[in-house]
Formats: structure tokens, C-alpha cells, sequence
């Protein structure tokens, strides 16, 4: 087994009486391209200035390529340019002050590359991100898209071993957007750069990713590949965090050996005893529609129906808590309507534990 | 709205240009010609124009380097350092540009006076110091007080400046592992490097004009600069003379401030896009303490020392010397013949008293009067369709800042000393003290207006357009409400800026209208030195007092201030 390009432990940043970052552990393999998602927040930034030694640990150690960089009980920190990380900011961070190719090249400048090495390795990057015309122009004198490929150029220019990306898209609408993923995966190839990617665009992480982190409140819920990650969510706050539309978590009671939610008597409890809650997750494409009422069918009131290729994305209320379902077909409802969701015989996984996310009511 | 641009780009006319285009006029005619010659070409001249240009040069030089320099140095120190007191050393160094500069003036007179021109001396040389001449009297002082007096200005336009830099671009810097030192050559200097220019230009520009500085340190030993060459023309009756040197010093002053603020417009460096992020502080490490100090002892000395040194020696017996003991006549005795021949204390004296009731009225008329105005071109700027008029009135409202107070108040007499149209001539009334000082506060005042207007959407208004408001109504009911806040800010500064304005003023005040400020001066010209730190002890007092309620009503002036 190969050792880890990046290895995160027991990672603990406080800033004042908040922690941004709880514990996290994180192991990321040579070449992979790892997402950080989740929603606004939860850490995701804070994670990716520790990689980069913008920010020091509160404690835990953080290791690139074997050795530590950051340990808050050695209290080691390593400048950010001796980690051999790049990293592209949100606001890309261009020098208004230097050109294009200034701005690609000050880093190198900075590293002591000979001129000769220099302009070489600017015109290398400068055709990978197919931006050679933009060489001799100023920041604000170029597109947004632009921008982003120059911030992109100049970060991959020192040869990085670790690349950071902090929503590097979110600046962009939604049709570049889409052609810069192709770019970014385009890039990943061709430099076999290890590369952590922080966005809370769950399409994007995706998309992108070998492997998917999914954070709340400064920790890492789940790590594992983006098929894995949706087939078998690991806590009801992905579950509900991640697909589209994402599942449904139901809490429910045990009572008389069968699981109830509300009036609705869901599936056999198996082992778990009386009075016990559990969380039960089914998934959208799971629920029926139907007009009537029955067993295992609850009653809710339509919120939205979203026509998606085919197919309908219901969203529902019952009570205070949102369900939804998708159906096959384009199905023509009012806003308003009573409808009667069909849960199937059993749920699609059940959890113990919901990590204090309110699952619904 | 035609017609509301069309009344303000007359006033400003009225009130600009018409004073500016008489006093030319006036040095263009017979007398006129002939005072350029002597000015300019007679055996005079050394004296009169080129030794005084001389000076008047070095000073800006010196006075605009010294305050870039230091006000940019506490300014990255505030706003970019992990310097212990960082609040602390931002209040102070905002508080000596608050101070009038003949506060600063007679404050380092009290201290560094020496018996070079005979009378009392300072505090010093009474303790048994011998001050030599250089410190006592001419370039130096003048030079270092005027710093005193506008590195404060320097910090708060750098200091706004950095903050300003968006952090990212500090951090892809630090990324690069470029150390502290390039990443201020390479990065964050050439980011404020607009603002800094600015700064020297208007620390260039004020030192040239300045002429309370010169008045109180140069004067006694016949260092003269324009300012108060012009001065001296004036007051002894030969105006043509003083005419011709407001021309110059206008020429001095005005011509690079337009150089520079032409060099500065062609390239800013607007934030490119999105949020910036927090941004960790240079670490000063073993440095951090020492920085604190001297940042403090300096901010301590510039911003505390001259208001205590002139309250302290407004209540010695004896101008300067502790020995003498304490009293409280300057302010508070009755007349009595053995002191100061026979003047009682200021808040006894009637003439005193006077001047200060006309000071704070002409402060709240100027006050009244240029807001007024500075909210109708905030308004004329941002609504008015008609171009070369709103191009006018953009020009006008912003000249009066290339001109030196001296000057100005030359070409107001220039102009209203005769008898205008149907006005009859204004010398001498209160009326031509609150237009002067309206013309002198207004780029302040329309800078204001229009930032205060541009948050009134144009939106708000066109509702009320939707419902059949007419201009004025629109302008009473929806722009003046909404524009209130920020312009009674404006307005407690331009008070302010009246109370302790002593150049402006000098010229235009007769006896019938006296200002503190003025009155202080003569006081300090007859040596009566314990009065002159009385009043401008309390010219200090008001000045630092309704600043801060000013920048209370705004919160928003120091920005940097909230960057943590
Ligand atoms: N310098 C700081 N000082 C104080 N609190 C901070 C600081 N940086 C981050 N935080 C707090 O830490 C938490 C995590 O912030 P972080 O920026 O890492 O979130 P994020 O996941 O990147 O969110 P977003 O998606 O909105 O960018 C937030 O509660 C934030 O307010
Ligand atoms: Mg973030």
C-alpha cells in the first residue's frame, strides 16, 4: 500500500469560542482528487488553509508527502511555500498591478527559477490553460473565465505536488462552469497533482472527484468514492446532504415490535427493542404516489412539482417535515394538492444515531 | 432639474470661478502689470518671490516625504501588523490633523523658543537648555510641525487605502513564500502605491500653502515664504503685489495636485472579484514591542503633547518658565495694570468673548451653507443629464482644493471689495466670511453630498416621480430625509474646519467680525503668548470635541479600524 499524499490527524482549529474545525482524519492517496463538501460554514475553507499553512492547528498534525508540516503538539508549522501545496483562492487573487504573464511568473521569480527556466515553465502553463493571447494584459482586462484560468496558470506553475482549490468556480456562471470541470479534470491528468477541492456544489463534487469528504460542523461525516458515497450514505446527514434530490430521513418509534412515524406504521422493528428511535432512510425514487390513503402511505400536501427529464420531482410536506419523491413520469398537479406518498415495505438503511441533526419532526 | 443645475453651476460660478478670474484680472491691469515686474523682475524680487519660492518649495518637499513617510509607516503598522495598541496608535494618529496648524505651531513655540529675536523663551531654555537657532526658528520647525500636523492626513488615506487590499492577494503572495520584504516591495506597495502618491501630493500641496506655520516660526527672523510674503503685501496696503503673489502661490500649489491627480486617475486598481478572506498579520515577533513604543511615543507626542504644552503654559505667570509660578489670569482675572497691560483673561474679555460667538456662528452658517450646496451638487452630479454642465460643476466644486487659504481669501477681497452689481460690497460683513468659507469647505462638502446621494437609490425617487411628486417635494421629502446622516456628519466638519481656519480668514476679518483664531494669532504676534494658548487651547477643545461626535455619526470613517 502506498503511503498517503496527504495525512490529516485529529485536526482541531478554534477561533475564539468556535470551532471551525473538530477532529477531522484524512488520508488522501497520491493522485487523488479529493472534494470537501458540504454546506456554508461547516469548516471546508478552514480545512484547506491548514493544508495550505495559512492558519496553524489548535492541535492535531498534518503530513504532505510523509513528512509533517504542521503539528500543534511539536508545535511544527511549516511556511506555505515549503509545503509544495498551490493554492487557487475563490477570489482568484490576481496582482492588479502585474500583467498575465507577471503574475504567473512572480512566483517563480520569488522561488529563484533562472529567467531561461522561467519563461519557459510561463509558456508551458500559459498553452495547458490555453490563455497564450492574455499574456500581456492586466487582471481587469480580461473575462471572469479568464481570470480563473490565469489564477489556475499561475498556481500550477511552481510545480505543486498538492494543489488547493477553494470554490474556484462559484465566480463563474453556470455554462463555464461546466466547461471549466472538464478543464480542471483535464488539468488533474495532466499534472498527477494530488488535489483537494473545496466546494459546497455537490453536482461539481461529483463530477470532479475520486474520492468524496462530507463535512459538518468542522468534522468529516464520510470519505469515499462519489458511486459510494450516494449508494451507501454513512449518516442521516448525508443521506440527506447528498443526490438529487437527496434522501428522506424519517425518525421513528419502536412500538409493539413494528416502527411507527407519527400514525404511520412503517416496517418490523427487527431486534430493536420498545421505545427505541431510529432514523430510516428511503430514498426519493423509493416513494409512490398515490390519491388514496392505505397502509404505509402518508398523507402530505404538495409544495412543488419539478418536471426533470422525464421524469417529476415531488416536494411534499407533511406536517413540518419535507419529503420527496420522484415519479417516472410527468405527472400535472397544483401546488396545494392532498397526496398520499407510498413508503416502501422497508427503508432503504436505518441509523442509530442521527449526530444531533433534527431528521424531521 | 435643468433648472437646479443650471442655479448650482451659477452659484459655483458666483463663488469660484468669478473670485479666481477677478483676482487675474486685477494683476492684468496697469497696477497690476507693474506689480508683476516687481514682483518678478526688479531688484525686489530676490526677496519678494525667489528667495520666499525657494523656501516655499523646500518646505512642500520636505513636509510632503516626511508625511508620506511616516503616516504610511503607522498605517501598514495599524492595518497590516500584529503591533500591540493598534487601536490605541490609530485614534492618536488621527487626532493632529484635527488640531488647527497654529496649535501646533505656538505649542512648538512654547517648547523650543530660544532669545534669538529677544521677549520670552520657551519652556526649554527656561529649564536651562540652550535651544540653538535651528531648532528654534525657521525650516526646521516649520517643516516639523507641518508634518506633525498632516502625516495624520497621510495615515488615514493610506491606512484606508490598505484596508482596502483585498487579504487573498497578500496570502497568493505569501503562498509563493516571497518573504515580508518582498511582499511589501512586490505586492502590497504597488497596490496603495495610488493612494501614497496622493497622499505626498496633498502633504506637498499643503506645505506650500500652509502659512500659519511659517507666520508663528519664520516670521521673527525674516524666513518668508509665498504665503506669508502675500501676507505681508496685504496687510501693508500694497494689494496689487499680493494679488500677483496669490497667483503664483495658486500656480505652486494647484499645478502639481492636477499633475498628480491626472497620473493617478489613468491606472487604479479596482478589486477584481469576490470576498476577500481574513488575513493573519505580519508577525513582528521580537520587534512587535519596540514598534508599539515608538509608534506610541510618536503618535503620544504629536497628538497629546501640543494641547497639553499649550494648556500648561496658559496658566504660567511668565510666558515659558515654571519658576515664575501659576496662574489663572489669562483666562479667568479681572484687568489689572501690572499684567499684560491691563488685558483681563479671555472669558472676561469682551472683545474675546465676541469673537467667540462670532466663530461659532460663522462655523454653523459656513456649516449650514455648504451642506446645503454640497447635497445640490451631490444631487446635480448624480441625476443631471445635461453633460458640460454636470462637467462644470464637477470642476468647480473640486478647484477650491488647489487653492491655498491665503489666496483665496486674497481673491475674495479681489472680488467683493467693490461693490457687485446690485450687491453692495461685502469687505467687512459676516456675509463675505460665510461665502468664503463656504467656497473654502466645498470639495469636502460635495464629495460628501455625493456620497451621501449616491445611497439614494434612483429607484426610490422614481417611485415618488411615480406618484406625482414634483422635484421639490421629491427633494423634501424623499432625498433630504435620506441624505440627513451622512451630511450632518459633513456638516459638524466643516464647523471644524471654520473654527480653527486661520489663513482663510485672516484676510477677510475685520475688527467688526472677530474670529478666536485670528484674535489667538495677533495675540501670539504681540507676544502675549498665555492668551493666544488660551484661546486656542479652547479652539483645540471644540475642534477635537465636535470631530469626534462627527465621526461618531459616521462610524463608518475609519474602516480599518473593524479589520481584524
Ligand atoms: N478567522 C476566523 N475567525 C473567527 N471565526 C472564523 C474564522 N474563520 C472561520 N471562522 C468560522 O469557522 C467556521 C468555518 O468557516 P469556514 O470558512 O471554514 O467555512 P466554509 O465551510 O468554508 O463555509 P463557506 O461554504 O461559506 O465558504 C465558520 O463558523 C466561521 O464563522
Ligand atoms: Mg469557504
Amino acid at each position: 500500500m502506498t503511503e498517503p499524499a496527504i495525512e490529516v490527524r485529529k485536526l482541531w482549529k478554534r477561533f475564539g469560542q468556535v470551532d471551525a474545525v473538530a477532529g477531522v482524519d484524512l488520508d488522501v492517496p497520491p493522485g487523488a482528487f479529493l472534494v470537501l463538501l458540504g454546506p456554508s460554514g461547516c469548516g471546508k475553507t478552514t480545512v484547506l488553509r491548514l493544508l495550505a499553512g495559512l492558519e496553524e492547528p489548535t492541535t492535531g498534525e498534518i503530513r504532505i508527502g510523509g513528512r509533517t508540516v504542521a503539528s500543534g503538539a511539536q508545535g511544527t508549522m511549516v511556511p506555505p511555500a515549503g509545503r509544495g501545496a498551490g493554492l487557487v483562492f475563490q477570489s482568484y487573487a490576481l496582482w492588479p498591478h502585474m500583467t498575465v504573464w507577471g503574475n504567473i511568473e512572480w512566483p517563480l521569480k520569488v522561488a529563484r527559477w533562472s529567467p531561461a527556466d522561467r519563461s519557459a515553465r510561463v509558456r508551458e502553463v500559459l498553452s495547458l490553460l490555453s490563455i497564450e493571447d492574455l499574456e500581456g494584459r492586466y487582471p481587469s482586462e480580461i473575462s471572469g473565465g479568464q481570470q480563473q484560468r490565469v489564477a489556475i496558470a499561475r498556481t500550477l506553475a511552481p510545480r505543486p505536488r498538492v494543489l488547493l482549490f477553494d470554490e474556484p468556480l462559484s465566480n463563474l456562471d453556470a455554462k463555464l462552469r461546466v466547461e471549466m470541470r472538464a478543464e480542471l479534470l483535464r488539468i488533474h491528468r495532466a499534472t498527477g497533482a494530488t488535489s483537494v477541492y473545496v466546494t459546497h456544489d455537490q453536482i461539481e463534487a461529483l463530477a470532479l472527484a475520486t474520492h468524496v469528504a462530507v463535512m459538518r460542523e468542522g468534522r468529516i461525516e464520510q470519505v469515499a468514492p462519489p458511486a459510494d458515497i450516494l449508494a451507501t450514505p454513512a449518516t442521516p446527514f448525508v443521506a440527506t446532504f447528498v443526490g438529487t434530490p437527496p434522501g428522506n430521513v424519517v425518525p421513528a418509534v419502536v412500538h409493539e415490535g413494528r416502527f411507527w412515524w407519527h400514525d404511520v406504521d412503517l416496517a418490523p422493528a427487527g431486534g430493536v427493542s420498545e421505545g427505541e428511535r431510529r432514523w430510516l432512510l428511503y430514498r426519493p425514487e423509493q416513494i409512490s404516489v398515490c390519491a388514496e390513503p392505505g397502509p404505509r402511505r402518508v398523507q402530505v400536501t404538495l409544495a412543488e412539482a419539478l418536471p426533470l427529464v422525464g421524469r417529476t420531482v415531488l416536494t411534499c410536506w407533511h406536517g413540518s417535515s419535507r419529503i420527496t419523491a420522484v415519479v417516472d413520469r410527468v405527472v400535472r398537479l397544483d401546488p396545494g394538492a392532498t397526496l398520499y406518498l407510498g413508503l416502501p415495505d422497508a427503508p432503504a438503511t436505518s441509523y442509530a444515531d442521527n449526530g444531533s441533526q433534527a431528521g424531521g419532526a | 432639474m435643468a433648472l437646479l443645475s443650471a442655479g448650482v453651476g451659477a452659484i459655483l460660478c458666483l463663488l469660484v470661478l468669478a473670485p479666481l478670474v477677478r483676482l487675474v484680472a486685477v494683476t492684468l491691469t496697469p497696477d497690476g502689470l507693474r506689480a508683476w515686474q516687481e514682483v518678478a523682475a526688479s531688484e525686489l524680487s530676490r526677496n519678494l518671490l525667489w528667495r520666499p519660492i525657494v523656501n516655499t518649495l523646500a518646505i512642500g518637499l520636505a513636509v510632503g516625504a516626511g508625511a508620506t513617510l511616516l503616516g504610511s509607516a503607522l498605517a501598514w503598522l495599524v492595518v497590516l501588523t500584529d503591533v500591540p495598541g493598534r487601536r490605541l496608535i490609530g485614534v492618536l494618529a488621527s487626532v493632529p490633523f484635527i488640531l488647527p496648524s497654529f496649535a501646533v505651531a505656538l505649542a512648538w513655540e512654547a517648547a523650543f523658543r530660544n532669545g534669538r529675536v529677544g521677549g520670552h523663551v520657551g519652556l526649554l531654555q527656561n529649564l536651562g537648555l540652550a535651544v540653538p537657532d535651528w531648532i528654534a526658528w525657521g525650516i526646521v520647525p516649520v517643516v516639523a510641525t507641518l508634518i506633525v500636523h498632516y502625516y495624520s492626513l497621510t495615515f488615514a488615506l493610506v491606512a484606508a487605502a490598505l484596508a482596502a487590499v483585498n487579504a487573498d492577494l497578500l496570502e497568493a503572495g505569501a503562498m509563493t513564500g516571497a518573504s515580508q520584504a518582498r511582499l511589501m516591495g512586490g505586492i502590497t506597495l504597488p497596490l496603495v502605491l495610488p493612494a501614497v502618491v496622493a497622499a505626498a501630493l496633498l502633504g506637498f500641496a499643503e506645505g506650500v500653502s500652509n502659512f500659519a506655520a511659517p507666520a508663528i516660526l519664520g516670521l521673527p527672523v525674516r524666513f518668508h515664504t509665498l504665503s506669508t510674503r502675500l501676507f505681508g503685501a496685504i496687510s501693508i496696503g500694497q494689494v496689487e503685489r499680493g494679488y500677483v503673489l496669490s497667483v503664483i502661490l495658486i500656480a505652486v500649489a494647484g499645478a502639481l495636485l492636477l499633475v498628480g491627480t491626472r497620473l493617478g486617475g489613468r491606472r487604479s486598481f479596482a478589486v477584481i472579484t469576490g470576498k476577500g478572506s481574513r488575513y493573519a498579520r505580519v508577525r513582528l515577533g521580537r520587534w512587535r514591542w519596540p514598534a508599539c513604543g515608538a509608534a506610541l511615543a510618536i503618535c503620544g507626542l504629536t497628538a497629546v503633547a501640543p494641547g497639553v504644552t499649550l494648556l500648561a503654559s496658559s496658566f504660567l505667570h511668565q510666558p515659558g518658565a515654571f519658576a515664575g509660578g501659576w496662574t489663572t489670569h489669562y483666562w479667568l482675572g479681572p484687568s489689572s495694570p501690572e499684567i499684560a497691560q491691563g488685558q483681563p483673561g479671555i472669558l472676561r474679555n469682551p472683545q474675546v468673548l465676541h469673537a467667540a460667538g462670532t466663530t461659532l456662528g460663522l462655523g454653523a452658517a459656513v456649516a449650514v451653507a455648504a451642506t446645503v450646496l454640497g447635497v445640490a451638487v451631490g444631487y446635480c452630479l448624480a441625476r443631471s443629464r445635461v453633460r458640460w454642465l454636470t462637467g462644470l460643476i464637477a470642476q468647480l466644486s473640486y478647484l477650491p482644493i488647489l487653492l491655498p487659504g491665503i489666496a483665496l481669501g486674497a481673491a475674495f477681497i479681489a472680488q467683493f471689495a467693490r461693490p457687485l452689481g446690485p450687491l453692495p460690497p461685502l469687505y467687512g460683513t459676516f456675509a463675505i466670511l460665510v461665502v468664503a468659507g463656504a467656497a473654502y469647505t466645498l470639495p469636502f462638502a460635495s464629495q460628501a453630498g455625493r456620497a451621501a446621494v449616491a445611497q439614494v437609490s434612483t429607484d426610490l425617487e422614481e417611485a415618488s416621480l411615480m406618484a406625482g411628486a414634483t422635484l421639490p417635494r421629491r427633494f423634501v421629502a424623499i432625498v433630504a430625509p435620506l441624505v440627513a446622516r451622512g451630511m450632518l456628519a459633513a456638516a459638524a466638519l466643516v464647523f471644524v474646519k471654520i473654527v480653527r481656519d486661520l489663513s482663510l480668514m485672516l484676510l477677510l476679518m475685520t475688527p467688526t467680525t472677530p474670529l478666536l483664531s485670528v484674535v489667538a494669532f495677533r495675540y501670539a504676534s504681540e507676544g502675549f503668548v498665555q492668551f493666544a494658548n488660551a484661546i486656542t487651547t479652547v479652539v483645540v477643545a471644540i475642534s477635537v470635541g465636535v470631530t469626534w461626535l462627527a465621526r461618531r455619526l459616521q462610524r463608518s470613517t475609519q474602516p480599518w479600524m473593524d479589520h481584524d
